[in-house]
This record gives structure tokens, sequence and C-alpha cells, in this order.
């Protein structure tokens, strides 16, 4: 009955639909995958974060006795401190590292070639596995490691030592290894969009090398070193490897924290509470260097 | 054929292919429209109005030119006409089919892209292909009209160059080539040569019109530039706002602007500002220079108001012999520009006007003004216009 | 005078520098380089001084059912790990770069959180989910922790090869008649091929590398990365060293595959 007046605009029709159906593809797959598997497990997290653990398990409640605790439990609030004090250092310490690395590589060498070659070098480290990485160190640092014989070997050590492996130290050492390339990239992509002849008009004003460095260089590569300042501290505040391979009791972060809660000690309320903790401050660290890398942006601009 | 160096010889590029025969539409002579546009409206985020209630018919076999300043809704038109935007209101219709919601694929039309928009993964001959191959042809076929098309536009030789390999000018060909090679109905040009240096340009100005007259297709050509559409049109459509401020063939709008707008975007026209006296019959006297002048009267026209009286740089002329014309004015120079065959002179009227005069120098005997020397100018009242209101 | 002066300032500027690159360098490479040595050394202790050479780890290695196991199994994980990635990624970075609509911010920092997410947390929340849906834990399950784990990875890179795509390719082909599939399949992803094959290489590496996703949501089955970190917390042993040399030379690989790939996008 309707068919005669429907079949003109069956073709716009179609058309309409099958569009539709595309839109709805393209979005709603990675939509529903989102909200699957990072949303819901995020809001899961959260509502456990405030039950109550009821040995052997752990009962719905409402309230803040885990944050509490994390906040009153010396345990607990050093291991976070600690985390965030290693966190700083290995971004210190791969900044010291990198930037002169990316400085050389933009403005001192000359021969594009070598340069990309060099850039490389930093970079290619990072496909090769993270573990073993980690696991070098534990094989260079330890008692019976390659340090330790080479210096009893040479004469210079009686009997090895454990000064090297299991504190802070290797924490640092081995995450600065890990992430380094992660702050030579920022920033040499911050120094390498900065216009050569605002150097030359610095020079030109009689501005010395180190006056140039400190008032043109750094200063427009802020955004680079903030980049890769986050990505450093964020990664190692989070890193799980590292403090199980060569951190010792000195170097426990809350990666293992959480992992015992999970784990032997069957807290997951607390867990959760902690993981919701380290969620925060990593997300408060990453809106924090966006504001300033665009406050950084405007004041170019 | 040789290959066709860049931009010359535009003859040989075009001569002798097997395509033109094909592309003689039989219907040629027959005037009939291939393109109607009725009450077109097109606004972009619900305030600014990029279209606006714009009616235009297209003859088959027509070089139209929409022309008019960035802003005035020539691209949108011309957008809409390949199916990239919809318009918000009125009706296109292609060949008396209402085209109006069907998308760009399901459109008879083809269009050359400002920077081309060749893809950049295929060779030049799997370009110009693209679009056959979208019709399902046999390849032979397919094989055959991609090397008609590209010796069409001299570039059989470059076939299997990827874009990127080829100069700024090679590249328009073979965007010239994809969207021709289709026979489409309309042939949509989107400021095809605002890529190109000055000189080529002018070599693909000549080109792309001899390409029209062989080929017998409908060009829709969109610019900014006032002299490729007076160079290449049949007709002018120019823009301002969304509306057509005025329409027809070239010399029409350059010897007749409706209006002061029409008058300085298309050439250079100086508009000095006159007292109406009085306006009778379709005739109007307006005081210039001292002196009363009858001119036909545009509508709107009122007794004892202001209005505008255009006129261009080349129609004054020097007054050597004292003999008094039927209008005069008289100026100091204040500069003078030399142009080689010409100069433009930039005079001060007595009223503090500023007025452009062009003086031939082949044909004049007479030096280049001095700056600040006195001038007496002369022009025909044929060469006159007037106008109502400012519309610039 | 103050010509000398500058002169030797740069120089032993520029002296210093070539120090740093020279300590940065070592400092990346020599540990591999130590790494690789004791793979081939005749000594069951990481120790110095250096005994004879050996393929003795190796052979050993390659007569190891468990790790051949794993090895079989972190492939099994990162293949498809690497396809979910791209069939969620690649429509995300659509989305991302072509529609509007409503959430849009929250979904962009969503997919994108994860770059920088501690691994653990993207771990113990889909545990969470995985309990409370009573889903066994299997190799299956890694592979849905990694692809979220490794889907802002390839959003990132495509996105940005979105942007820079001139969208009028894409009108161009529709002008030549091309339905919106046939542009998606023969104009815009040829031309984002290379942010394709960059992502996932990248993908299949890190997911082939991934512990703490893995560490909580693998069930008996390990995969290598699992499997060395349970033997080296056990203690370590040249054998570990051996596999280790073949895992750099699959990257040395994977990295000159990856170089070959797209040098043809960086010539244009």
């Amino acid at each position: 009955m309707f068919a005669g007046q429907a079949s003109p605009v069956l073709p716009v029709g179609r058309r309409w639909s099958r569009d539709r159906l595309l839109r709805n593809l393209v979005l709603g797959t990675p939509l529903v995958w989102a909200v699957v598997f990072m949303f819901i497990p995020y809001l899961i997290i959260f509502t456990y974060s405030f039950w109550l653990k009821k040995y052997p398990t752990f009962v719905p409640a409402f309230q803040f006795g885990n944050y509490a605790q994390l906040f009153a439990d010396p345990q607990y609030y050093q291991v976070l401190l600690r985390t965030a004090k290693i966190a700083l250092a290995v971004s210190l310490s791969s900044l010291l590292l990198a930037y002169p690395f990316a400085y050389y590589l933009v403005f001192i060498l000359k021969s594009p070639r070598l340069r990309l070659m060099l850039y490389m070098a930093v970079i290619a480290p990072l496909w090769v596995s993270y573990l073993l990485r980690a696991y070098i160190w534990k094989t260079i640092l330890g008692n019976e490691g390659v340090i330790n014989s080479f210096l009893v070997y040479v004469g210079i050590l009686d009997r090895p030592t454990d000064i090297f492996l299991y504190n802070q130290f290797s924490m640092v050492l081995t995450l600065t290894y890990i992430f380094i390339p992660f702050m030579v990239m920022p920033i040499y992509t911050a120094l390498e969009k900065i216009p050569r002849n605002l150097i030359e008009a610095s020079k030109d004003l009689g501005v010395g090398p180190l006056g140039t460095l400190f008032k043109v260089i750094v200063p427009l590569s802020l955004p680079g070193i903030f980049a890769g300042m986050t990505f450093a501290f964020c990664l190692t505040f989070g890193d799980f490897v590292a403090p199980f391979l060569v951190g010792g009791p000195d170097g426990v972060m809350v990666a293992n924290v959480i992992t015992s809660q999970y784990g032997a000690a069957l807290n997951w309320p607390l867990g959760s509470a902690l993981a919701i903790v380290m969620l925060i401050i990593v997300l408060g660290i990453i809106e924090l260097s966006d504001r300033v890398e665009r406050a950084g942006r405007i004041n170019l601009a | 054929m040789l290959p066709l160096r860049e931009g010359r010889e535009p003859a040989t590029a075009l001569s002798n292919s097997s395509l033109l025969s094909s592309y003689q539409a039989p219907g040629h002579t027959d005037m009939s429209k291939i393109v109607e546009i009725d009450g077109v409206s097109k606004i972009y985020g619900g305030s600014v109005v990029a279209v606006d209630d714009l009616t235009l018919a297209i003859k088959e076999g027509e070089f139209v030119t929409l022309l008019g300043p960035s802003g005035c809704g020539k691209t949108t038109l011309l957008r809409m006409l390949a199916g990239f935007e919809s318009p918000d209101r009125g009706i296109i219709r292609l060949a008396g089919e209402d085209v109006t919601s069907r998308p760009p694929y399901r459109r008879d039309v083809n269009m050359v892209f400002q920077d081309y928009a060749l893809f950049p993964h295929l060779s030049v001959a799997k370009n110009v292909a693209f679009g056959l191959e979208r019709q399902r042809l046999d390849r032979t076929e397919i094989g055959r009209r991609v090397a008609d098309a590209l010796s069409l536009v001299g570039l059989a030789d470059k076939a299997e160059r990827r874009p990127h390999e080829l100069s700024g000018g090679q590249r328009q060909r073979v965007a010239l080539a994809r969207a021709i090679v289709r026979r489409p109905k309309v042939l949509l040009l989107d400021e095809p040569l605002s890529a190109l240096d000055a000189n080529l340009r002018e070599a693909m100005q000549v080109e792309l019109k001899h390409l029209h007259e062989k080929l017998g297709l409908t060009f829709v050509m969109v610019t900014h530039d006032q002299t490729e559409a007076l160079v290449m049109s049949d007709r002018i459509v120019l823009m301002k706002d969304g509306r057509i401020a005025q329409m027809g063939e070239p010399a029409e709008l350059y010897n007749r602007p409706a209006s002061p707008y029409v008058a300085s975007f298309i050439g250079t026209t100086n508009l000095l500002p006159v007292e109406v006296r009085s306006v009778a019959d379709g005739r109007a006297v307006v005081a210039l220079g001292g002196r009363n002048l009858e001119l036909p009267a545009p509508a709107g026209l009122v007794a004892g108001h202001a209005a505008l009286l255009g006129i261009r740089p080349e129609k004054l002329r020097l007054e050597t012999d004292g003999t008094v014309g039927a209008c005069q004015i008289s100026v100091a120079v204040e500069e003078g520009l030399f142009h080689g065959n010409a100069v433009r002179l930039r005079c001060l009227g007595e009223d503090g006007s500023v007025l452009l005069v062009d003086l031939q120098l082949s044909q004049s005997s007479i030096a280049v003004p001095a700056r600040g020397s006195r001038l007496q100018l002369s022009c025909d009242p044929t060469d006159l216009y007037l106008f109502a209101g400012d519309d610039r | 005078m103050s010509f000398a002066r500058t002169s030797a300032l740069d120089r032993i500027g520029t002296g210093t520098f070539t120090l740093v690159i020279l300590c940065v360098l070592s400092f990346l490479y020599v540990p591999i380089v130590i790494l690789v040595v004791f793979s081939f050394n005749d000594s069951s202790s990481l120790t110095w001084p250096l005994g004879g050479f050996t393929w003795g780890w190796y052979e050993k290695l390659f007569s190891n059912r468990d790790l051949l196991r794993a090895i079989g199994n972190s492939f099994y994980v990162a293949t498809f790990a690497t396809i979910l990635t791209l069939l969620v990624g690649v429509p995300a970075a659509f989305a991302l770069d072509r529609l509007d609509f409503v959430g849009k911010r929250v979904f962009r920092r969503l997919v994108l959180l994860p770059l920088v997410l501690p691994g653990i947390i993207t771990g113990i929340s889909m545990l969470n989910l995985f309990k409370l849906m009573g889903i066994g834990l299997s190799l299956e399950t890694v592979v849905l922790g990694h692809a979220t784990a490794l889907i802002s990875i390839v959003v990132t890179q495509v996105y940005a090869r979105l942007q820079r795509l001139n969208r009028r390719l894409e009108e161009a082909a529709a002008d030549l008649g091309a339905k919106p599939w046939e542009t998606m399949f023969l104009v815009v992803l040829p031309n984002i091929k290379s942010a394709l094959i960059g992502s996932a290489l990248l993908s299949f590496t890190l997911s082939f590398d991934e512990i703490p996703v893995t560490f909580f949501l693998t069930g008996r089955d390990n995969t290598l990365p699992m499997y060395i970190w349970s033997t080296m917390r056990r203690g370590i042993t040249p054998e570990i060293n051996a596999v280790g040399t073949l895992i750099v030379l699959a990257s040395l690989l994977l990295i000159v595959v990856s170089v070959i790939l797209l040098r043809d996008e960086q010539e244009r």
C-alpha cells in the first residue's frame, strides 16, 4: 500500500542507514571497549576501595577506612613517599643525561645522517625487552655480578660487596637506564622546533653561549622537558618490574604493596585504595604538566 | 606526440586525440539547462550565511565562472554542486534530475581541486584510472581512455610516475585528466590555477579555454581572480555575500556594471560622488565639474541625493586641442606610474577626489605629464555609468 | 684575544659534550654487550674473569620445553593482542578525528590513559572485572588485557597521521565515484599505511614483552617474559642471557624491518 510512496526515497534512506551503520561501527566498537574494559574496571576498583576486609574475604561497605589506613600507617605512606622520591630522582637523572645528548644532536652535530643514527641509537633500546633491561643490571650489580667479580679480580675488593644491588641507588640507576629514551624523544622534538634564527639573534645581541642556553633554549624547550619528566615520573611511579628485580627491602614501591595486597595479604580493598591513590597521583601529574605546557605555548605565541 | 613542455604550445597538447570526437556531445548546440540551482541556501553553524537563496541556471557546454572575494560563497556553491555540502534550502538539478541529496559518488560531475588532491600512493595512470575503475569498466576500455586522457593533457610519457615526482603544472594536468576521463556532465574547477606561478597560469588559462572548446563539456570554475574570469569564461557570475551581484558575459560585466561593487571588482573604476539634480523619464541630470550631464538613470535614483558616477581609467582622454567635450574634468597630476605601453596617472580632482587615468603611450605623442601639472580630461557620456547606491 | 678565548672555550665545550655523548651511549649499550658476552661464557655464574666460549646455553635453551612453550604463548598473545588493538584503535582514532559526539573529551582521556597509566592498574582492574564476571584466567584474558593497555599506542599514531592526511583526497575519491568503503580501503588506509604498520609493530613488541598486566591476568600458561621473570626470581643463569641475546637480535631485526617498511613514506 505504501510501496509506491516509499520507493522514491528508498535510495536516500538506505544510504543514510548504511552511513549510520558505518558511523556506529566506527564509534561503537572503541566506545564499548573503553566502557567494558576500562571504565567499568576502574569503577570496580573504586568501589572496592570503600569495601571492608573480613578475613578470609571482603564485604561491601562504604567507609574510608582503607584510605585512612594508607595515610595513617607509616608502612604505607612511607612507601608512597619513597616511590615519589625515586620517581623524581629517576626523572632528574634521566633529564641530566638526556638534555645534553639531545642538545648535542640538534645544535652541535652537523651531519644529519649521524644525527639520525645517534637518535635511533638512543631510541632503539625501547624495542629491546623491558624485562631484559632490568635483568641486565641485576647481573651487573649483584653480589656475584660483573662489577663485584671484576673488582675482586683486579684486587680493589677482598670480597664481593652488597652495596650495589637491592637499594634505592640500584632502583634509580636501572629505571634511569630504562626510561632515558622517553626523555630524549620529547626534548629532541622540542629543541628541533626552536628556530635557529632566534639563537642567532640572541648571539647577535651579545648574549653569551651560557646566557643563550638558559635564557633562550631552555625556556623554549620546557614543553619537551615537562613531557619527558611526566613520562619518566609516571612510568617509574607505577613500575612493577624493577622493584622486584633490583629493589631490596629499601626499594619497596607502591606496585609491590598493591601486588602483595592482591596476593598474599588478600586485602583487595586496601590494594584497590592504593591503586586509586596511584591513579589520582598519576592523573594529577599529567594534568599539571598539560597545564604548564599549555601556558608555555601561550607565552610562545 | 611530443612531450609537452610546461605550459607552452597549448595547441599541440590538445590536438587530434581520439577522445575529442567522443566528447563532441550531440547536444552541443542545444542550449538546454544542464545545471539548475533553485533557491539554494547554505547556513553554517546556524548563523553564517554562506549562500543566500541563490538561483542560477547553467547551459550545456557553457564555461561559467563563479567570481568573488573570499567568503562570498562561491566555493560553497561549487561544493554543493559536487555533493560535498548539502544545501539547507533549495534544489539542485543536474540534467533535469534532482540531485540535492545525492552523495558525491552518485553524481555525474567531476572536480579539479585547488591543491589537485592527487592520490599520492598511486601512479599517474592509476590516478586517472581511479574513476573509471569505480564504474566497473573493462580493463582494455580503461587503459584506452586513460591513455587518451593523458595524451590529451600531454602527459602520455609520465603515466608511471608518482604525483610527487611531477612539477606543479604537471600535477595540474593529471588532476584535469582524472576529472575529464569520466566524461562528466559538468566539470567543476576550484581555483584550478591558483597554485601555479604567474607565467604558467597565463599559459594554462588559454589551454583550459581551448580544452573547453574542444571537449564541449560544461565547465564551472571558481576563482577570485577577475582577469582569469574575464579571459576564460563564457559567462561570469559575480557573487557577494552569498548572492549574485551580477551575471553575464565578461564584456557585459566590464562595460555595464550593475553596481559600484561590480565596477570596482572587475577591472578598475573611478567612482566619483555626484549630486543628482533631477530625475525624469529614465534620464537623470547630475553635476560634474560644474557642468550638468544628462545620463540614463538607474532605478532608485532620487533627485537631490548623492550618487556615484563610474568611469574606467582608460576611458578618460587628455583634452589637447582645447575643444570642449561633452563632459570635462580638470585635475592635478599627483603621481605617474609607468607601465611600459601605458602610464597610469593618479590625479586629484578639484573637489579633492582621486581619479585614476590610463594613457596609452604608443598612440599618444605627448610625454608623461609631470607631477603637479594641471590636466583637462574629457570623456564620452556613454562611457559613464550612474549608480544610485554604494554596495561596496 | 677574545677570539682565542672563545675558540678554546668552544673546544672545551665540544670536548665535554662528546664525552657526555659517549657516556650516555656506553651507559645504554655496554650492559647489552655484557648480556651478549655472558651468553657465550663457559661458566654457570656471571662473574669475571670470562671462561671459554660455548654454545652450551643456547643448546640448553632449545631443549627447554617450558621455555619453547612460553615463546609460543607469547607469539599467540602478541599476535591476537595486536589484531585487537588495530580493530579497536583504528576506529577510535577515526572517531576522534572525524566525529563529534557527546563525551568525546572523556573518551579521548580514557582511551589514551594507558599510555602513562601504570600497567599494574590495568592488570588489577581487569582482574576484578573477570573475577566478577566469573571468567577464568587464561591466555585469552591476557590478550584482552594487552589490547586494552596498547590501544592507546595505535590511537596516538593513527590519529596523528589522520590529522596530517589531506581531507581533499577523500573528497576526490567520492567525486570519482568511490563509495565510502571504497574510499576507506583504496585511499585512506593506503595513505596511513606507515602509521598502521608502525603501531602494529610497536604493539606486537610491547605485548610480547609485557609483564604487569600478564602477571595478574594469566592462568596457568606462561608467556616468555613471565617465564623469564619466574626463572630469574629463583636465581640468574646464563641461559637467560642466551634468551636475552636472541630477543635483542629479534628486536634489531624488527627495527630494521620497520625502517625499511616506513622508508617509502619518508621519501615523499
